[in-house]
């Protein structure tokens, strides 16, 4: 069968689906919708929650691009590049936020220049600046060989890496590692001085921050303590969403509602396609495959462990909120916060001097070896 | 039910403590590797202590605790199915009760020589991730196993991709 025509066939299975089912997106219940920090009420705001979560720039695996590292490459995502795009998800609904406003909406006829080239820096194209290529090399860099699979702090570490060399954004990627949001380090990443003009004055400025915190939330499945401070996350104005997914399977959830997470899935392989201007037909249909109209839930309990919650900060005001915000809503109501707020970085430890002479001089036989039962492995003395 | 008690704790070990239990985890992985063993609040999958009887173990805990009385009995392994981690050369460790979580993390990153950009996590009781402005004393008046050692797993982030089931790719055709 040719392309072409399985491509209708696929559409009019599509719409053939769509005529006699009803999307079950959003429930229908009194519980609040959080999507991205917005409120909704899940029955009278429907058609809102929807104008919004199609709006989210929507990022899929995709096939036949130019190979990845030239000719013998890969030249299709699926399979591994999963948690690449909900990486490039998060930056890329973080700079429709950044250039256009948290609410801004897209329609499909919109040719609004700017969201064309936030749209154009994702596309499958080398020189794209977080193309799936420049991700996948740069993870490459970083010790993953292309087509090896990622997880929320490597596709953050990578971005990180990736958005220095976009000088029309100048946004700041700040990875807190160690379950901790160290506001020095922020404050030294973001804060800038620029001269005043024609004085000698200057003035700090703030670089517009993506916050990313990857967590570990249990070992094999998420531990329930952690699953009020997660409704938490989607809740507060800064909310970016949290990249993670189901055992294998990486997701971009986008919020939630009562103990289910909303989620844009990356597992659909749609051909590569370029909407530059947005002038032809084709280019208008390419706009449509960056656009996701249902999303789709999961419990939140089904979640991997692994995640990266994220957030975007565009004013120090904002970042300033965000910290208040986490004192008081994350980590003052729970005995075990999901992450903690600092302002330095904690000194390391090191041995006092009483503690290392203890340490070099005691003779393990002492109150160990030697005895009844057979010590396989001995203790070591911090 | 996520706060364990003692005696769950102590049946929880002591079914591990035979060589015929993890033999047969062991043969159970092999066999379906794609169901995910489900490794439950508490410390079954210990590799360190497990040969040894409670009462062993405690009286060990015991005579170090009263040599020093400052120190925190800690056993520190890395989880079961973490692939990108090395491993530690020791896994028994005495800690200073007065260091901080964060202080203790440092030392295990320096110890594995991981670089700052790669993630680390240390679980205790293989649950959940303590504050890092705790204590080891706080950490181990709260949640040390019954055996009188602090268990905690050490992992970095799971990795996600996807193999299309061979249904769908014959469906394609």
């Amino acid at each position: 069968m040719c392309v072409a025509t399985r491509d209708i066939m696929d559409c009019m299975f599509e719409a053939c689906m769509e005529a006699t089912l009803e999307p079950d997106d959003i429930p229908k219940t009194t519980e609040p919708v959080w999507i991205l920090g917005k409120k909704y009420n899940a029955i009278q705001d429907l058609n809102k929650i929807r104008q919004d979560i199609v709006s989210k720039i929507w990022l899929t695996y995709r096939k036949n691009f130019v190979p990845i590292g030239g000719e013998e490459g890969l030249t299709s995502d699926k399979g591994w590049g999963c948690m690449l795009r909900c990486g490039q998800m998060v930056l890329a609904n973080a700079l429709v936020t950044l250039h256009l406003g948290r609410d801004w909406l897209w329609d499909p006829q919109t040719r609004d220049p700017t969201y064309l080239k936030i749209l154009k820096k994702f596309q499958e194209r080398r020189p794209a600046p977080y193309s799936i290529h420049q991700i996948a090399l740069m993870g490459a860099s970083l010790g993953k060989s292309v087509g090896q699979w990622f997880g929320p702090n490597t596709v953050a570490q990578v971005l990180k890496k990736l958005v220095a060399y976009d000088e029309w954004s100048r946004l700041a990627i700040h990875v807190a590692l160690d379950n901790a949001i160290v506001i020095s380090e922020i404050r030294e990443l973001c804060l800038y001085q620029t001269k005043l003009d024609g004085t000698n004055l200057s003035r700090s400025e703030w670089k517009p921050l993506l916050l990313i915190v990857p967590l570990r939330l249990g070992l094999t499945d998420i531990n329930p303590i952690y699953i009020n401070g997660l409704q938490k996350c989607f809740q507060f104005k800064q909310s970016l969403g949290v990249i993670g997914g189901k055992p294998n399977v990486a997701l971009y959830f986008i919020g939630c509602v009562g103990k289910e997470v909303i989620y844009l899935d990356p597992h659909n392989t749609q051909k590569t396609g370029f909407v530059e201007n947005k002038e032809t037909e084709e280019q208008i249909e390419v706009d449509l495959t960056y656009h996701c109209k249902y999303a789709s839930r999961i419990n939140m309990l089904k979640m991997d462990p692994s995640v990266a919650v994220c957030f975007f900060c565009k004013t120090e005001a904002d970042f300033n909120d965000l910290c208040l915000r986490v004192k008081l809503d994350l980590i003052d109501p729970e005995k075990e916060p999901m992450f903690e707020v600092t302002y330095s970085k904690p000194e390391e430890w090191s041995p006092t001097l009483e503690n290392a002479v203890e340490a070099a001089t005691t003779s393990f036989a002492d109150y160990q070896g030697g005895q009844q039962y057979d010590s396989d492995q001995e203790f070591e003395i911090l | 039910m996520y706060s364990k008690s003692p005696t769950n704790s102590l049946k929880a070990c002591d079914c591990a403590n035979n060589n015929v239990g993890s033999m047969h985890a062991l043969k159970k992985k092999i066999i379906v590797p794609s169901t995910v063993e489900k490794n439950k609040d508490n410390n079954c999958n210990n590799q360190v202590n497990n040969k040894k009887p409670i009462e062993i173990r405690k009286e060990e805990v015991l005579a170090i605790r009263n040599r020093f009385p400052t120190k925190i009995p800690v056993i520190v392994q890395k989880f079961y199915k973490e692939n990108h981690l090395p491993n530690l050369d020791k896994s028994k460790f005495l800690v200073p009760q007065e260091i901080t979580m964060s202080q203790f993390q440092t030392i295990i990153r320096n110890r594995i020589r991981l670089s700052k950009n790669q993630a680390l996590y240390l679980l205790v009781n293989n649950r959940s991730m303590m504050s890092q402005s705790l204590t080891l004393a706080e950490v181990y008046a709260e949640h040390a196993d019954s055996d009188g050692f602090l268990y905690v797993t050490y992992a970095s982030q799971e990795v996600f991709g996807y193999y299309e089931p061979m249904i769908f790719k014959s469906r394609k055709k």
